[in-house]
């Protein structure tokens, strides 16, 4: 039961952008369209799981005093790996998130999970936080690109929904279009779970 | 925090940094090779996609400068694939431009951009790149500074950026041939 807590928490009740709220910088510089949220989704999803697999791992042999410069040694050195990789064989991917690549490193989720959950709990719990986590993060990011690239741009996953005569609103694929959209989605989710509280 | 303890936390850490660097050293070596590869096969595609007859690249280095020099499959010289980088709206717009002999666009690539999201990468789309094919001299202008070329609507800055890096290209490719003509008659 707490396993499988574990690996839903990060879904919705323990959602790291709706309800944790960290990691909103590279939600709202990659979610203008729904691919590249998706891809960053996973990118740094993996890098969560492998990050957390690693320190829970280690952490009886790290010392409090230096836990932080060892989370940050492992979680770059994954982001770099992921980098290369994607560079040598998935370069269609690497075309479209590059830019992105190097900023998980500064994504608190991964840091914060290190911290807050696989620092205190043992590699399978680990696993499953970084899964579920994970997934939150890629499933908002998703989202939100969605939500932006449909108003902003008229089309979804790249393809055209509306008509030729649909005049997109820019402001969406913009930054203000991601403030916007990450606050809605929080008001929703929140009035939700004030409601699900009172039944 | 005492002495030796000092010690055994540098000694954990040099031991995870060195774990750290092995890995990727190992991961480096691996790829490496292939991702030089595939840059070498994006910049034959890009030239493919500018030259269509393109078969043979020769680099000939004047000056400071590095011309690509296309030939088709039969040695007949196309042209020069000249790379531009103006400064656009959101930075630099990277464009690879086929220019023939005689001074005329064969065709324009652009090949990274970074302008607003629905405004400015339209340089990027057929419909405005397209219109630089068969252009020279005086035509490689916007049609409001007395030149052929139609700018994208409420992207000026971005079309006129692209233009002038073309027409950069255009010009240092004219006295690229005109050196070589120089160098051959001296010979």
């Amino acid at each position: 039961m707490s396993l499988k807590n574990d690996f839903l928490s990060g879904i919705i009740k323990e959602n790291p952008v709706l309800v944790l709220m960290i990691g909103l910088c590279p939600t709202l510089a990659v979610s203008s369209t729904a691919v590249n949220g998706f891809g960053m989704g996973i990118a740094a999803s993996f890098v969560l799981v492998c990050s957390n697999i690693v320190i829970a791992m280690v952490r009886k042999w790290t010392p409090d005093q230096i836990r932080i410069p060892i989370f940050i040694i492992i979680i770059s050195t994954f982001v770099t790996l992921t980098d290369y990789v994607m560079q040598a064989y998935y370069p269609a991917l690497y075309k479209q998130l590059g830019v992105f690549v190097p900023l998980i490193v500064v994504n608190c989720i991964i840091l914060g999970r290190a911290e807050a959950f696989a620092y205190k709990n043992g590699v399978l719990s680990s696993t499953l936080d970084g899964f579920g986590m994970g997934l939150g993060f890629t499933l908002v990011i998703t989202v939100i690109g969605a939500i932006r690239e449909l108003i902003g741009n008229g089309t979804i996953f790249g393809k055209v929904v509306f008509n030729p005569e649909f005049q997109p609103a820019l402001i969406m694929i913009l930054p203000p279009g991601g403030f916007i959209t990450i606050g809605l989605l929080m008001a929703f989710l929140h009035y939700f779970q004030n409601k699900a509280k009172e039944k | 925090m005492n002495i030796k303890q000092l010690f055994k936390f540098g000694l954990i850490l040099m031991l995870i940094c060195a774990l750290a660097a092995g890995a990727l050293a190992y991961v480096y070596a691996k790829t490496k090779p292939v991702i030089e590869e595939r840059k070498i096969e994006a910049e034959k595609e890009a030239i493919q996609s500018i030259f269509p007859q393109a078969a043979e690249v020769k680099i000939i280095i004047a000056g400071k400068e590095n011309y690509k020099v296309v030939f088709d499959k039969d040695q007949q010289e196309l042209g020069v694939a000249m790379k531009a980088a103006p400064i656009g709206y959101g930075g630099p717009i990277e464009i690879l431009v086929g220019v023939t002999k005689e001074g005329q666009v064969s065709a324009i690539k652009i090949m990274n951009q970074n302008e607003t999201p629905g405004l400015g990468t339209k340089t990027a789309e057929p419909k405005f790149y397209e219109q630089f094919a068969g252009k020279k001299d005086k035509e490689l202008a916007l049609k409001k500074d007395g030149g052929a070329i139609e700018a994208i609507t409420a992207a000026t800055i971005s079309s006129r950026a692209v233009t002038k890096g073309v027409q950069e290209a255009v010009d240092k490719v004219l006295k690229f041939y005109e050196g070589q003509r120089a160098n051959e008659s001296q010979k």
